[in-house]
């Protein structure tokens, strides 16, 4: 996942002909697309690339987890359109795309229920009751097993990714939230917000490794690319824990905004947190645990994650996908999404189905 | 009529009082309420009543009494008493006179069944008038499935809208009138 992550990254925004082979210039003429298409969206090139995009993919594209419409935004970030809008069972919340597969997993808290959807056709494959309040999810870089946090009977419960069956649930801390799977597959560590700890997970024997106290009511849960880094950011105690993952102690703790929700990691060192209350992302540099910088985004920021070069936070308030550059960190786009948008997990999708 | 009926609808509420839990506790689908209402008179002298925070007594018809530990300062608490019994009890989280813009916590909501609220005062220009929004975040009072009926989301929607339509309804008629 990771590669197809990088992969993607570098190319710009890929495009797939999905459907007319004869059109073998796009790819070329959006690759460049892709990285100017902000300054410059009258440029000829582009407007090809668009008017064609019945026949051509782009990618990024952005799952949105829209809790109060009960349905899933797809954008298409290249021309800044909701290119979709997926139904879903009551109060869709969290989300995991599967990059190497294009399949997007999405829970409903109130539906009780685990939907899986194909990123490409944007058909829904499969919706499987669970039970419970199904929140956290994270599917891990082989594309075999989901993993649901359910956030009323603390337990972790493991789906098989294909059929989205339950196969095992396994017993964990009060109100469980965030999930994330290292890079490797080996672990998966679970905030466990009531007690305020980390949970670490074998995924193979489905055993606790350890518990890794950190700061009040943690809740979202992001990892580095290279799965010696975590971080759990802490929402009563206004601040990050930053997790040493072979010593499994945090080493360091930064304070941050108000009601701190989610983090993101970028491939340089820096790690961004959305700030609810404060309407704001810090930007916190990994080496010297502090607070590079504060910007302001659309009220109520959830859901972050980062893809070819730009971070994309989910306003909840203002109903929309942020879209950033992550050198200069201004706004460059706001995507109307639907009512009450969260967007919890990693819900941007980079590689194309099958590629290698 | 509708004024004094959302606020009779507000006061009773304070008998669900009890039934708040701790404010850490909470669903996972989250709630919001925006209201907005124009008024006329300029954002400043709005501004001058929404953005002292100890004065909410002067304007909201349910607010029996109420009284602040630091002003308008980023940390300052103020105690509401609700008429017909009650209270409940808020903190400056972000105060910005510049942009007439204050953030609210309560850290007891007693008086309505949401938890985890929080809320928004903004005031902006309107023509020759001015603009207020008042928004506010929330979960529901039940922090479990399958909420009985008092302590839903919808309960929740409805009494926090109550609360702030009828405020935003007794400011205006306070600041039209001359």
């Amino acid at each position: 996942m990771q590669n197809a992550r990088a992969l993607g990254g570098m190319l710009g925004i890929l495009v797939c002909l999905a459907v007319q082979a004869e059109q073998t210039d796009l790819p070329i003429v959006s690759t460049l697309a892709g990285e100017s298409a902000i300054t410059s969206e009258s440029a000829l090139p582009i407007k090809k690339v668009q008017s064609a995009s019945q026949h051509v993919m782009n990618l990024p594209r952005a799952f949105v987890t829209n809790q109060g419409s009960h349905d899933l935004s797809v954008m298409d970030i290249d021309s800044g359109k909701e290119i979709g809008r997926i139904p879903l069972p009551e109060s869709p919340a969290g989300v995991a795309v599967d990059q190497k597969l294009g399949m997007v997993f999405v829970t409903s808290p109130d539906g009780r229920a685990v939907t899986k959807m194909d990123a490409q056709s944007l058909k829904v494959i499969t919706t499987q009751e669970v039970g419970g309040g199904p929140v956290g999810i994270a599917v891990d870089s082989a594309g075999q097993r989901v993993y649901v946090s359910d956030w009323y009977n603390n337990q972790l419960i493991v789906l098989d990714a294909k059929n989205v069956e339950v196969l095992k649930r396994v017993a964990v801390g009060h109100v469980p939230a965030g999930i994330v799977i290292s890079p490797d597959g080996e672990r998966l560590y679970l905030a466990e917000r009531d007690d305020n700890q980390v949970a670490v997970i074998n995924t193979r024997s489905l055993e606790r490794i350890a518990s890794i106290p950190v700061g009040q009511h943690p809740f979202g849960l992001a990892i580095n690319a290279s799965g010696e880094m975590l971080v759990a950011v802490n929402v009563q105690t206004n601040d990050v824990s930053l997790i040493d993952t072979i010593s499994l102690h945090e080493k360091a703790k930064v304070s941050v905004g108000i009601s701190p929700y989610c983090a993101v990691f970028s491939d340089d060192g820096r790690v961004f947190v959305t700030n609810q209350h404060s309407d704001s992302v810090s930007v916190i540099d990994i080496a010297s645990s502090k607070v590079i910088k504060t910007f302001m985004v659309g009220a109520f920021p959830e859901g972050i994650d980062i893809d070819h070069g730009k971070l994309f936070v989910v306003s909840w308030m203002e109903e929309e996908l942020d879209v950033i550059d992550l050198q200069t960190l201004k706004i460059i786009r706001r995507i109307p999404a639907g009512k009450n948008s969260r967007g919890f997990g990693r819900f941007m999708w980079s590689a194309m189905p099958h590629s290698n | 009529m509708r004024l004094t009926q959302a606020i009779v609808g507000m006061t009773t509420l304070t008998l669900f009082s009890f039934l708040s839990p701790l404010a850490e506790a909470h669903g996972p689908t989250r709630q919001k309420v925006t209201e907005e209402i124009t008024i006329n008179a300029s954002p400043d002298a709005v501004w001058k009543v929404v953005g002292d925070f100890a004065g909410i007594a002067n304007w909201h018809p349910a607010v029996e009494k109420s009284e602040a530990t630091k002003g308008n300062e980023v940390g300052s608490v103020r105690t509401l008493a609700i008429k017909g019994g009650g209270k409940m009890v808020e903190e400056i989280e972000g105060y910005d006179a510049e942009n007439k813009v204050i953030k609210i916590r309560a850290l007891d909501g007693g008086a309505v069944p949401a938890t985890n609220f929080s809320m928004m005062m903004a005031v902006t220009a309107e023509g020759s008038g001015s603009k207020i929004t008042w928004r506010g975040a929330f979960y529901r009072a039940y922090t479990n499935n399958d909420p009985p009926p008092d302590q839903n989301d919808e309960a929740a929607v409805k009494a926090v809208t109550g609360v702030f339509k009828t405020g935003l309804e007794n400011l205006k008629a306070k600041l039209e009138k001359k």
